[in-house]
Order: structure tokens, then sequence, then C-alpha cells
């Protein structure tokens, strides 16, 4: 025991020495120091690498992992389908009344009821739903179509639903889609193995229709929608199929997932669909209407987008090309993401977890029709019928390259976290150096005379860093960013859009540089001043930083694609953020961030449809540039105007 | 010693008719109703009657029972009702979703989706009745290969206003009901089904239960149903219930059917202890003429009526509409067969809550009266106080809905019982609904297959004046706040280190020493203040 | 920064509330009370209940043996010297039966008592006595009477009476003899293979037959076991197989391979076995074949057809098959007096799979009961010795298996099962002196204990958090948060200690 006490003692002692104290804490400086000299570099390394890193997600070399089938049940294209050309040519009855209906432009009830009609007389249980939404832009009114077959043998708790709009998510008629559900209807109803309830869901316009149908069916309320109560009901909806055939041949189908708020189906289900495709009805699948840059259209569709002041050889070079194609499909799914859009229909099934694709054929003058999406319908239906628990196997969170390729999300992830990183550096840097200033004094404190030096020297002193009037320019420019998106939102305000954009624009920029006249006085900025107190610019500019970053870490685990735009905008543009040499100067800087900030306006459609989109799907992003975006980017303005 | 057997048969045959001889009966009976909508609803029923017999007293079970000898009765169920001393039993397993406005009112009330099974049982046993209703499922859950042992305490209740006993009761018996909507019925089920009939295969109207063909049909269920008819006898009841549909069947889309077309079997002979076996065809009521081949044996106002009888063979009885190419399907909005419709839906996009509602429509001219019953999982939970009744155009009338009992739930342990008596104005639609909230579970109470939710029994409805016209409505499926089990170790490891982490930290503040250090820049010079002040 | 900082004038630390050794000291040890009061119930809810067995006990009773001393007068009349041959060669043959009984005798110990008169009191005692005046061998309760002509096979005949599953030709029938169960259901099935077929037998008053022709033996047996008597009548049974067809003389008759009864039983179509007891069956089935496979035949390995009609399906029942006249009606009903031969028949298969030995060649019984207490004596005395073997492997190995899966729960219920059976076995050794019955009393309940204990759930359910799992999910919690605690409490303890010291100098 006591020897144990001993050695205990002397161990403790030594972790107690003072020597060591002290060597912790020099080491500690070094450190810091290091970091703090390097500050510049690091930034600038690190957002070079977020941006290199984004460029680099389509590169054929970063690669990306092959998809695969992760769920057992799936067990897709395994069975052999029954989808004849009898069917076919019920469908093509079908589309001659639908064309006769469009024709003598037949208003939605008439549709509906024709709908009703049809499933009726197959036995299937059918009703309409009339909706009607109400948003800024106005109201649109329409008629929902919708049948539910029973399934033999099945208890009703599970459903697949087979979905067409009236539109397509081209501008034009979705009648083939149409009348290919109404075929299935048909053809699916004669056989015994369904396991799950088949809805048919004929839905009006393009995406409201779906919107009032689907939010009745999981009783979510929306004060600007009126929309009849569901008659017919049916369990819980596992996956959906939404189907959109707006030429009158494909040939290939494409595949489109994005829904709102940047959410993606499971992958087993994109997965299946292609394998089904392929192996059941010979139906080459492709990422939207990208063609595959390999055969001949995709590869000039890939040419067009490289500028032509590229050499021909490295124009040509097949990495380039495809490339340029990778690049092409991640730009379009991170488009749709950061904005929060929903590519079709199907998007709208997500948010009440739901798996589902729109299949779109690809218009083209063959060779595939009717006969091709109906055996590739029938067979996946049948592969989703398999599934004995909701898809969770397989990813939620990926990135597409190719119809055949992914990136796993810690392969995007840090891309966009890099740059936060930067930013926050920036942002703690500034913090530091408003809290402290070197000053030159000639006589040395209690401490110098100690250390016997008599020379003049300079030091560091510490100066107060006041963040209320920082914080408060901060709330300002938030509050008059919802002030912003209540105006944008408003009725009125959409009404003259075009004669108001403009004005509303240079207003808000004004602001800040009035209420910079008024109070300048207030804030005089003596270099006496400046020892004590830390100058409102630097606090200003570390604050909106750290927010920035803040920002874009934390949306980077929701929607990547969100995180890169912010990412984007944000990280070249705060970096550079300072108070210039002359006011004329920050001026002009000003006018910079300010365009940044609020230039969007003047896109008046996009305005419109963002607008829409939050009013009636509830998509964030209006609301993001608006409260978030907008006034960050003044706040990196109003840093330029401040005094130094 | 062959010889001798000869001889004493002779003696045996002799004497009077066998049936003297044997104190029980079978009665076979099949129906056939074919429906509006071009369907057609078989109702098996196969009944032994065990003369002058009355249930084993439950006071009797701790002493040694009777030897028991069955003649026509199974013996196999015979035991188990004596074990138990089961004073009434009824078992179901039915595979669909009995749709009631277009198919009408089943034969056999018990059409819930999956497994259900009540008994009422003698109370004064050595053994709890809890002990005995588990071991009655295990029991059936064997006999007929079903997976009952599900049916535990969470699942039990006992509904006596909603299932009261069929039969009689000879002494003070108590209920234990329970329903399983994930069971789904299936061949392995009916084969020990069959070997419990005197005649399974090859004879009577039992030899028509081919399960290919049962299996195929639209809706199909199996019933065991015991009671005791005081001063009659112990009754036991098989059941055989099938929707199938001809014209899903049929090539040109008619709705012509024959025994073969539908069971590709006929009645080949008649079982020779059956005391009676009939086939009941219903036509439906629709002004197309039809032709019912062959002449059936007696012809009543709605039905026709044919007897299997030792002289039949290979019977085979088909109805054909001459007139009709092609059935078109009625309009099933214009007219519902049942009194009341109802659609119980369970809605809400969190995990966490969600709304029940129940609508109901009456399609009479006459007020209905009828008992709601709600047996839910305490996976489940109602908010009672939320709880509205509105009438058309939402205007609230709770008056239509009274004397309510309800038996909350237990967490882990009980479900929730809520019965209720609604009054359905006429043609009027009702709408009830009320919030619920969705338990978290402990992870090892959830199931292997965790991402596919929670089945939920159906609701029953009972019209106070014809208890005999219970309705079940379709099972719920619920998704329950479920866990990423994929990598389960994962997840408790980072857990982990995360509490660790600030375990760390928060523990360093509370005891770190902080002692005043002045730095020089070379070692030597450094001197602890804090050391120079203890010394 | 790296130039010299100004330091602000510095405040004594250890002068702040927080700073001060007390409070930090209480904070210290606040956390590890927690962490000790927490450990007895983390202990409790991670470990299982895991009673000590008692090996020992366990041990000792596997190497004891029963032992049944037995006393056989023989009475030679007058002449005793004569007797004392007698003595002799039946020692001497009962020896050699030991010798190839392979163990099974090895606890019967005979003594013989030759000459001398007995007092008629004393009844455990066999006696053997050789008079003139029978003709044949007679053996009623313990006595053997056997004609002096035939002297010579006396020792066979006495030796075959003490070994147990004798058939009456003196060969052992063990493999037919189901295992010991203090409780049997005895199924009667009346099997139609097809009642529609045209002929059947539609009802049996099995009950009156039971009565008359198997009650006295059931009351017999009563010390061995308790009976259940069921029985049903099935109207469809098929055979799984096609019984061949063979022209005899003028008629055409169905024969039964000896291959075709070993699978008679069609089980996948029949339903005998009843779900609700876990007792064994023993089944006794009277086929009624349908029209088709009438008349039904057993085959001798010649394929000619014998005379009987019934066989043994070794520990599973019997079988007797019976053949309808074509004169019969078309459904008929069996007396008693039908079933009577059939039910002789089941008695006799009975026997056999209860394993009572036949009386040895030539010897007949002038008892009103069917079964004597000699022949009984013999059944009692093997069925204690194969309990007890039985039930001491059994404890043997839940003794094994507890010390293999050292995660295995030993709950009361467990334990005081193997208790009892060992004190159910110490009994029967103790009481197999004098009474093989209260042996095998005792061994029965030996072996039920042991079996149930055997078959406890209790014992299957496993550890729910076992060790690895424990490593694999408590290091990375307890590895981190253990290490400051422990840093800190020595270095408090230094300081205390270091303190302590400067007051004292």
């Amino acid at each position: 025991m006591p020897s144990l006490a001993v050695r205990v003692r002397s161990r403790i002692r030594s972790a107690l020495s003072s020597g060591d104290n002290g060597a912790k804490v020099r080491r500690r400086r070094k450190l810091t120091a290091a970091l703090w000299s390097n500050l510049a570099i690091l930034r600038v390394l690190l957002l070079v690498a977020g941006y290199a890193w984004m460029l680099a997600l389509p590169s054929p070399q970063l690669g990306g992992s092959e998809t695969y089938i992760d769920e057992n049940a799936l067990q897709p294209a395994q069975v052999n389908t029954y989808w004849s050309w009898g069917e076919v040519r019920r469908a093509d009855d079908y589309l001659a009344e639908l064309e006769a209906l469009r024709d003598r432009n037949a208003s939605s009830e008439e549709r509906a009821r024709y709908f009703v009609d049809e499933f009726t007389k197959l036995g299937v249980p059918a009703s309409t739903q009339s909706y009607s939404i109400r948003s800024s832009l106005g109201v649109s009114r329409g008629v929902n179509a919708y049948a539910i077959y029973t399934a033999p043998r099945a208890s009703g708790t599970e459903a697949i639903v087979i979905s067409a709009s009236w539109l397509s998510l081209t501008d034009g008629y979705n009648l083939r889609g149409l009348s290919t559900v109404l075929a299935l209807s048909a053809f699916l109803t004669r056989y015994s193995h369904w396991s799950k309830d088949l809805i048919f869901v004929l839905s009006d316009s393009h995406l409201d229709g779906m919107h009032a149908w689907l939010s009745t069916y999981h009783g979510s309320t929306q004060s600007n929608m009126q929309a009849d109560e569901l008659e017919l009901s049916s369990g819980v909806i596992w996956t959906a199929l939404n189907l959109d055939y707006p030429g009158h041949s494909f040939s290939h189908l494409g595949i489109f997932r994005e829904g709102l708020n940047g959410r993606l189906p499971n992958q087993d289900l994109l997965n299946s669909v292609r394998v089904i495709a392929h192996h059941t009805a010979g139906v080459p699948v492709i990422l939207y209407d990208h063609f595959d840059s390999s055969e001949w259209p995709g590869r000039q569709d890939v040419l067009k987008l490289i500028p032509s002041w590229v050499p021909q050889p490295i124009r040509e070079h097949r990495d380039v090309i495809e490339y340029g194609y990778r690049a092409k499909n991640v730009f379009r799914q991170m488009a749709y993401q950061a904005r929060g859009r929903a590519s079709g229909a199907h998007g709208l099934f997500h948010q009440y977890r739901i798996d589902a694709v729109t299949l779109f054929a690809v218009p083209s003058n063959g060779p595939h029709g009717f006969y091709a999406l109906g055996r590739t319908v029938e067979s996946t239906l049948r592969t989703m019928n398999n599934l004995l628990e909701r898809l969770h196997a397989s990813f939620f969170f990926y990135i597409l390259t190719t119809p055949g390729k992914f990136l796993k999300i810690g392969m995007y992830l840090p891309s966009a976290v890099l740059v936060a990183v930067a930013l926050m550096f920036g942002g703690m840097g500034e913090w530091v150096s408003a809290g402290w200033v070197e000053i030159v004094d000639d006589d040395g404190g209690a401490d110098a005379k100690e250390s016997g030096k008599q020379q003049k020297q300079k030091r560091w002193v510490t100066r107060s860093r006041d963040v209320v009037p920082a914080l408060g320019i901060m709330i300002a420019t938030h509050v008059g960013g919802a002030l912003l998106f209540l105006i944008l939102s408003s009725r009125w305000f959409i009404a003259q859009q075009a004669a108001l954009a403009l004005p509303l624009m240079l207003l808000l920029a004004a602001i800040p540089l009035g209420v910079q006249l008024i109070f300048t006085d207030a804030y005089p900025a003596p270099a006496a001043a400046s020892s004590t107190a830390a100058p409102l610019s630097l606090l200003l500019k570390a604050l909106t930083l750290c927010l920035a970053s803040t920002l874009i870490s934390v949306t980077s685990v929701l929607n990547f694609s969100l995180a890169a735009l912010l990412a984007v905008v944000f990280g070249a543009p705060l970096s550079l953020a300072g108070a210039p040499a002359s006011p004329t100067a920050g001026l002009l800087r000003y006018v910079e961030y300010a365009v940044l900030a609020l230039g969007w306006l003047a896109h008046g459609a996009q305005v419109r449809e963002a607008v829409w989109q939050w009013e009636v799907l509830g998509v964030w992003f209006a609301p993001l540039v608006c409260v978030v975006y907008a006034p960050i980017m003044l706040q990196a303005g109003i840093v330029a105007l401040l005094p130094p | 010693m062959q010889w001798l057997f000869l001889f004493s048969i002779a003696l045996a045959t002799c004497s009077a008719s066998w049936a003297a001889h044997i104190d029980e009966e079978y009665n076979e009976e099949l129906v056939l109703r074919a429906l509006p909508n071009g369907k057609l609803a078989a109702r098996f029923a196969f009944s032994t009657l065990l003369k002058g017999t009355t249930p084993r007293p439950p006071t009797k079970l701790s002493s040694d029972d009777a030897s028991q000898h069955y003649t026509l009765f199974p013996l196999a169920l015979g035991q188990l009702l004596r074990e138990y001393a089961v004073t009434e039993l009824h078992l179901t397993l039915n595979a669909g979703k009995w749709d009631y406005d277009s198919w009408g009112y089943p034969d056999e009330p018990g059409v819930g989706t999956g497994a259900e099974l009540w008994t009422w049982m003698g109370d004064g046993a050595p053994t709890s009745i809890d002990e005995r209703w588990k071991a009655i499922q295990n029991a059936f859950a064997g006999l007929f290969c079903a997976s009952l042992g599900g049916m535990d305490t969470q699942r039990t209740t006992s509904p006596t206003r909603a299932f009261p006993p069929t039969g009689a009761m000879p002494h003070n018996a108590r209920l234990r009901h329970a329903t399983l909507p994930a069971e789904n019925v299936c061949t392995e089920n009916l084969t020990p089904f069959l070997k419990l009939l005197p005649c399974p295969a090859h004879a009577g109207i039992a030899a028509l239960l081919a399960p290919h063909r049962v299996f195929d049909a639209d809706w199909h269920g199996l019933g065991v149903h015991v009671r005791w008819r005081a001063g009659v006898g112990v009754e036991l009841v098989l059941t055989v219930q099938a929707v199938m549909d001809p014209v899903r069947t049929s090539v040109e889309g008619k709705r012509d059917w024959s025994l073969r077309s539908l069971f590709d079997r006929t009645v080949p002979r008649a079982c020779p202890v059956a005391s009676s076996s009939h086939i009941k065809v219903f036509p439906p009521s629709s002004a197309v003429a039809l032709a019912l081949t062959p002449e059936p044996f007696w012809k009543g106002a709605a039905e026709a009526v044919y007897e299997v009888s030792q002289d039949t063979s290979d019977l085979d009885i088909a109805m054909r509409w001459p007139e009709e190419a092609k059935f078109t399907h009625p309009d099933r909005n214009l007219s519902s067969l049942s009194d009341f419709s109802v659609r119980r839906t369970l809605q809400g996009t969190t995990q966490t809550h969600g709304r029940l509602t129940v609508v109901l429509r009456n399609n009479r001219q006459t007020e209905i009266q009828t008992l709601y019953l709600e047996t839910m999982p305490w996976h489940v939970e109602f908010y009672l106080h939320t709880l509205t009744v509105t009438c058309l155009g939402g205007k609230p009338c709770d008056h239509l809905f009274s004397n309510m009992t309800y038996i909350p739930p237990v967490p882990h342990a009980k479900p929730a019982l809520l019965q209720a008596v609604l009054t359905l104005p006429p043609l009027a639609t009702v709408r009830l609904s009320m919030n619920v909230r969705k338990s978290f579970l402990r992870y090892t109470e959830h199931p292997p297959d965790a991402q596919r939710g929670w089945e939920l029994p159906p609701a029953v409805f009972i019209p106070v004046d014809s208890a005999a016209r219970r309705m079940y409505t379709s099972p719920l499926l619920v998704d329950l706040p479920t866990p990423d089990f994929s990598m389960p170790y994962n997840v408790i490891i980072m857990s982990c280190t995360l509490i660790a982490l600030l375990f760390g930290s928060l523990f360093n503040l509370f005891t770190r020493r902080f002692v005043v250090v002045k730095v020089y820049e070379d070692v030597a010079r450094t001197v602890d203040v804090d050391d120079t002040k203890r010394k | 920064m790296s130039d010299t900082p100004v330091t602000p004038p510095v405040k004594d630390p250890s002068s702040l509330l927080f700073e001060q050794p007390r409070v930090r000291r209480t904070i210290l040890a606040s956390y590890w009370a927690v962490i000790i009061l927490a450990v007895p119930l983390w202990w409790s809810t991670t470990s299982i209940e895991r009673l000590s067995l008692p090996v020992s006990r366990v041990s000792t009773n596997e190497d004891k043996q029963l032992r049944f001393p037995l006393r056989v007068h023989i009475d030679v009349g007058q002449s005793p010297d004569n007797a004392h041959e007698v003595a002799v060669a039946v020692q001497e043959r009962f020896t050699a039966r030991k010798e190839r009984s392979l163990g099974k005798l090895d606890a019967v110990e005979l003594t013989l008592v030759a000459g001398e008169a007995v007092q008629p009191s004393d009844s455990d005692m066999y006696r053997v006595s050789i008079s003139d005046d029978i003709s044949h061998p007679l053996q009623y309760e313990r006595r053997l009477a056997v004609p002096s002509s035939l002297t010579s096979q006396t020792p066979d005949i006495v030796a075959s009476l003490f070994t147990p599953y004798t058939s009456r030709g003196s060969q052992s029938f063990e493999h037919i003899v189901s295992k010991y169960s203090p409780r049997y259901r005895l199924a009667f099935t009346l099997l139609n293979e097809d009642a529609a077929s045209g002929k059947s037998v539609v009802g049996w008053d099995v009950q009156e037959a039971v009565s008359r022709h198997l009650s006295p033996i059931l009351r017999q047996m009563g010390v061995l076991h308790n009976f259940t008597v069921e029985s049903q009548v099935r109207f469809y049974a098929p055979l799984a197989f096609q019984p061949d067809l063979l022209m005899v003389g003028d008629e055409t008759l169905h024969g039964l391979t000896q291959e075709d009864l070993k699978v008679f039983v069609n089980s996948a179509e029949w339903t005998l076995a009843s779900s609700v007891s876990n007792d064994p069956v023993l089944h006794f089935v009277l086929f009624v074949p349908s029209v088709s496979h009438t008349p039904l035949r057993i085959l001798d390995h010649e394929l000619k057809p014998t005379s009987s009609n019934a066989f043994i399906l070794p520990q599973w029942g019997g079988i007797v098959l019976l053949s309808l006249p074509s004169d019969s009606p078309s459904s008929s009903y069996l007396s008693e007096a039908a079933l009577s031969s059939t039910f002789n028949t089941f008695r006799g298969q009975l026997l056999k799979l209860l394993g009572v030995s036949d009386l040895p060649l030539g010897v007949e019984t002038n008892a009103t009961l069917p079964l004597t207490d000699w022949q009984l004596d013999t059944l009692y005395r093997q069925r204690a010795v194969e309990n007890t073997a039985g039930s001491k492997e059994t404890l043997g190995s839940i003794v094994r298996l507890v010390d293999q899966i050292s995660t295995m729960p030993v709950g009361h219920g467990v334990r005081g099962d193997i208790e009892d059976s060992l004190d159910a076995l110490e009994k029967a050794y103790a009481v197999s002196w004098n009474s093989p019955t209260q042996a095998l009393g005792n061994s029965a309940k030996a072996l039920t204990h042991a079996s149930r204990a055997f078959f406890s759930p209790g014992m299957l359910a496993l550890l729910y958090f076992p060790a690895e799992h424990k490593y694999a999910v408590y290091t990375p919690l307890f590895a981190p948060v253990a290490v400051p605690l422990v840093v800190t409490a020595l270095r408090e303890f230094s300081a205390w200690s270091k303190a302590r010291r400067n007051a004292r100098t």
C-alpha cells in the first residue's frame, strides 16, 4: 500500500508540476499563433477545395458506385407479363375518346365523369373529387377522378397508386398517359395475384390536382384549398407510379424523381424500374430527357453545351463529353432540389412517405408505344406488389450521375461543408481581430519593467466588442426580408409585378444607405475610439460569416443541393466583403452586393412560380431567399458602407 | 378366426338400423347466392350435434375426465373442449375485406379480416380463465396451423355487449375475445380443417372444397363455431365461406357459373353418415332471364334446393343467363345491399399523432341504432376529449353518440376497449373522428418487419335490433416511430461516445483546478504562482 | 500576440467559491456516490438467476443401483436333497440368463430356500412346488407348480418367469414395449378406408367392449400406469400405397406385404393423433378396407396369405383388419359381441406394448385375474430399473449442460424439480429392498421430475445481455467516463495528503 501511494504521489506531482503547465500554455500559444498567421491562406485553400470538389462531382474519374437492388423482396423483372396487343387496342380506343374530349375542350367535370363511367363499366368502384386552390396568382379549379380496386383476399391496408395528370410535365396534354392508366385498370383487375389495393388516380391539370387529392387522402388540410371528401378510401400507400406520355410514341423512358423541398424516393424504386424496363420491355431508361452521351442525340446535346472556343480535340475527347453529360444530370438534379421543386406529379407523394417516380415517355417517332409502357408498368407494379415492408433498404440521399451510377452522400457532402468551414474560420478571424488592436506606447507597463527592457514597443491591447448594433442591423435586415416576402406573396404585387419589381428593389437597396446617412454622425470613427472599441463593420462581418457558415452546414444534411447553392453564392462574396479604403469605393461595393442580394427580383416568372409553389405546395425556397439569403447579402453590403 | 368374424358381422347387421346406436347427428349444407354485381357468395356449413351432452363443468377440471367416445364429432376438437371446459367458442380465419355494400350481409357474421377467436368459458376452475384462454389459443394454433399465439393479453378484451353467447350458458361464464388482422389464411389452414369432417374430400358437399379454387376467390374464410343448446346438446358448426367472381374467371366476361367452373369439382356422391345434405341456390333479384340446371329438387320463392342423396352422382349445378352476351356491371353507388355503410381511416402524416375517422352512411329510410366497438392495442391511444360527432355540413350532433363505456389501455400490457351506441338518422351521413397518439415502443417490442407498421384490429358494428348483422370494418395499418434497425450497434456505440464526451467536458469543468501561471519564453524561470503561494 | 501580454491584475483563484477544495471534493464524491449506487442496479438488470445445482448428490446417486433380493422357496415334497439339486440348477440357469441379459437383471438377486417348510404368511416369497397331482405347469399369484414329470424344465420356467419382456416362446420383445410413462392414452379408432365406396361400418359399441375386455387389465396395471381411454370413428382414411392383388384358389384377395405393414399408417391423411396432452398414446385401429380392397389379408415373406388379421407396430400400437363380407349391408354397426375377438387381439397387443411377459410355454394359470402377481412383479422391477437409469441419465445431462453453457439460467423451478427427483430416487433405492411397487412409484416420480426439469422452458431463455454485448456496447461509454473520474480522484487525494503534510510541518 505505501509503495503504491508513493508511486501514485510521484506520478501526480509530475502531472501537477508547474513547468509542465507553462509548457502547455506555450504550446497552445504557438499553435494559435501559427494558425493566426496562416489564416488567410487556410481560408483560401478551403474555399478552393470546396469549389473544386463540387466541380469534380460529375467527373468520370470520381466514378461513383454502380446502382443495385438492395431490397430482396422486390425481385424485379422476375415475372412474366400478360399485357398484350389486345390491351394496346383498348388503350387506343380510350385515346381516341380522350382526344375527342380534348378537341371539344370538355370541362373538368365532363372529363372526370367520363373517367368514372369507364371505371364503373369495368366494375371498379370510382368517384370524383372537385377542388379549388386559391393563391396570389389566382384560383385554380379542377376535378379529379379516381378508382380503387380492392385486391382479392387482401385486407386493404396497403395500396399502390398509378396516376396520370391531364397535363404533361412538358407543356402538352398527357392523353396517352391517361389512356394507359385506363387500359391498365381494365387489365390489372382481371388478375387475383394483387396483395395490395390498386388506386388509379387521373388528376386534373398538372400538380394542383394531384396535390388536392393527396392531401385530402391523408387528411391534411390547407387554408387556401377547398376539396371534396374522398368517398372511397383504401389503406396506406407505400409506392406510387406516375405516367407521363405526351408524344405519340417514345424511344426512351425518362425517370423523374425529385420531390418537394429536395426529397428523393428510395433508390430501390428507380433501380427496379430501370431493370424492368430494360429486361421486360427492352426500353432504355435515361435520366429526365437526357440521352446517353454514348448515343447519337445525346452526344450532340452535350457538344452543344461545351463553349465553341474549346479546341476541337478536347471537345471531342470521350472523357470531356462524359463529363459534360454527367454534369448535365447533376446540374438538373441540383436545379430541382435547390429550388425545392418537384420534377413531376410524383414529387408530391414523398412528403407523405410514399416512394414515387414519374415514368416519362420521351417523345420521338418510334419505336415504342403502349405495348412497351404497359409491360413495364405491369411488371413494376408486380414488383411493388411483392413488398412486405416500406422501401427502406436502399439509399434516400444520393446524386445520380448516370442512370446506372450514383454518388453516396459521403462523396458529395464534404464539398459544401468545406466552404462552410472556410466561412466559419473567416468569421472567427474577424471576431478575434475585432477584439485586439496593436498600439505603440513609450513606457512599458509594470511587467515590462520587471523584464528590464527599457525601449519603446508595440503591444496588443484588447478592445471592447459591442455586438448589439451589429445584431441590430442583422435583425433589421432579416425583418426587412420578411416584409419583402409578405409583399411578394401579396396579390396586388403579383398583379402588377412588372411595374413594381424594379422600384421595390431600389427601395430596399436604398434603405441601408439612408440609415447610414442619418446615423453617420451618431457613429463617428475617430482613430482613438478604434483602440478602445471594435469597429462595427468588423463585428457585423464576423457575425454574418458565422451565420452563413452555420446555415450552409445545417442545410447540407437536409438538402445538399440547396446547401451547395448557398455555398456558391455566399462563399466568395462574403469572404471578400470588407471595409474599403474610400467611401465611394464602399458605395460601389455596396451596389454590387445589393444587386447580388435583390437582383433576382427582376426575373418575374421565377418569382411568381416560387411564390405559387410556396403558397400551394409549401416549398420553402421563396421564403428562404427573402428571409435568409437576401438579408445576409445586404449585411455584407452594409459592411462595405460602414467605416473601417 | 375370419369365420368367426363374418358370423359376428351377420349378428351385428341383423341388429336394428345403426342410427339407433349413435347419439350424434351430422348435417351439411351449401348456400350459393348470385350477387347483383356478378359475384357469387358460397357458404358451406357442416354441423355436428352431440346429443344430450353438456359442456364439462369447469369445477371438475381438477379431477380426471370420463373417457370420450365419438363417432361423428371430431375427437381432436372434442378433447380440446373438454380439456379446457369451453362452453362456447368461435374461431374464424378470413382473408380479404368483406364488401357489405355490394355483397350484402354474410350468412356467417364473423368476417373480420385475419383471425378472430372468442370463447365463453365457465369460471371457478382451479386454473384461471386466462391460463385456459392461452392454452386454447395454442391448442387451436396447433390444430389449424395458424399462428394464434399472438393473441396475448395485449390483444385480448372482453366486449360482452358486442359478443353475447349464441347458445345457452350452464354456469356463469366469462368472455375472452381477440383478433389478429395480420394473420393470412391459406391451404395449410384448410387441410386440417377438412380433416375434422366425417366425409373430408371424396363424398358429400365437402368434396367441392378444392384449395386451389377456394383460395383464388375474392374473399374466403373458415369458421369453427361451438355452442351448447340447452336440452339438445353440444353443436359444432364448421363453415367455409367464399365470394367467387365468375366474371373475372370467364374469358368473354359472362357471369355464368357451374359447380365445376367454380370449384372445378362436382359432388361425386353423398356422404353416407350425413342425415341431411342440401344445396340451396339463390338467384339474383334481376329481371334478366336465367336458366338453372339440373332441375332443382324443390323450388321456393327465393331459392332452389337440391338434395344430395345416396343415389346422386356427379351433381353439377349450373346457372346461365342465355340472353346476356356480356355482363354489365351495375353502378354500385345507386343501391347498397347493407343497411348502412362504414368507412374507417387513420389519417395524419406525423409519426406521433394521427386522427381516426369513421364515416357512417345510413342507406335506409329508417333510423338505425348500432353498437360501436373499438378494441385498440395500446400502441395507439385515443384522445377521447377530441372525439367529435358531426353530421352533414360538419355541424356537431353529439346526441347521436350515447351510453359509452371505455376501458383505457395499459401501456405494454392491455388494449383499450371502447363501446358506444350510435344513432343514424334516415339517409344521413354521420362522421366520428378523434385524435390518437402513436406510442413510442421499446426496441425489443418492434416486430421483425419493423418498417411494415402495425395492423390494428377492425372496428365492429352491431345493430341493436339485429345482432346477427355484425359488421366489421377493414383493419388499419399504422406507422409507429421506428428506428433504423439496419445497424443498431453503430447507433449504440455512437450515442455512448457522445454521452462520454458530454460527461467528460462537464466533469472537467466541475473539477478543474485553476492556477495562475506566469509564462516566460525560457523554461528555467517559469514560476508557478500557485505553488509559491502554497509554500 | 506572440509578444508579452499585459497580464490583468492576478486574483488568487483558490479564493473563489467554486475553487475551494471542499466544493470540488464534494462534487467528485457525489459523482462516485452515484456510480457506486448505480452498480447494483446495473448488475441486477443485466445478470440472470443461476442457482447452484446439487451436483455432488447427482454424482453420488449416479453409481448407486437398485437391489431386489428375491427369495424363492422350492418344495419338492418328500425329497429335500432333490430340492437342492433343483435350487442349484435354477440358480445356475438364472445367472446364465443374467449374463445374457446385458445388465437388465443385475438388480435381481435370487436366494433359494430349499426343503424346509415356510409359514404361509410371508406372501412376497416365490414358491415353486413340484408335485405329481397336476398334469401341466400351473402358475398363480407368486406360486409355480410343476408336475414332477417336467422337473428338468423347472429351472428354465423359473428363470424366464423372472426375466421381463419375454414372449411365450421365451424370446425378448423389448423392441415392442413402449417407453414408460405414468399415464397412457389408449386411442381406439374405427377406420373406414372409404365409407362412401359402398360398404362401411358407421359405429361400434366400443365402450362396452373396452369395459368387457380391457378394464380388468387396466385395473390390475393401475400401479404402473393410469389410462385415459378415447375412441373415434373415421369414414375416410386412404392408404398411402396400393395393396397387391393376388389370386388364391378361386378368390381374389388384396394382400399386405411385411413392408406394407411398416408403412401402413398413413399419418398424413389419418387424423389419429390428438393434440391436447403430452401423454404417450397407444393406438388401436380397427381398419375396414374399402370395397375395392376387400378382402384384405396379411402376407408372409413368401407372399402367402396368413391366417392372422392383426399386427403390432412397435411402440405405436396395434392394428386389426376387418374385411366386411360381401353380404353385409352398406352401413353396419358393430355390437359388443361382434367386437369381442377384435378386442381380444387388442388386449394381447396392449399387454405386449406395456411389456407384460407371457407365461412360459406350456405354463397355464387358473387365476381369475388375467395377470399373476409373479408376472407383474417382474414388470415392476424392470420398469423401476429403467426409470432409475433414465432419471440418473437425465439429471447427469442437466448438470453437464448447465455446466457447459455459462449463460443458461437456472430458476427455482428447475432446482426444485432436480431435488425432488433426487429425493424420489434415493427413496426408491431405500425401499427397493422390500417393495418393488414402492420402488417403482418413486422411480417414476424421479423420472417425471427429472424430465420436467430438463424440458423446463425457463432454461431456454438466454441471457438478455451476454458478455460480448456488454463489452461491445459499454466500452465506448465506460472507458472514457472512468478515466477522468479515477485520475481526478487520485489527484485530489494527493493534494489532500500534501496539504495535510504541510499543515503538520
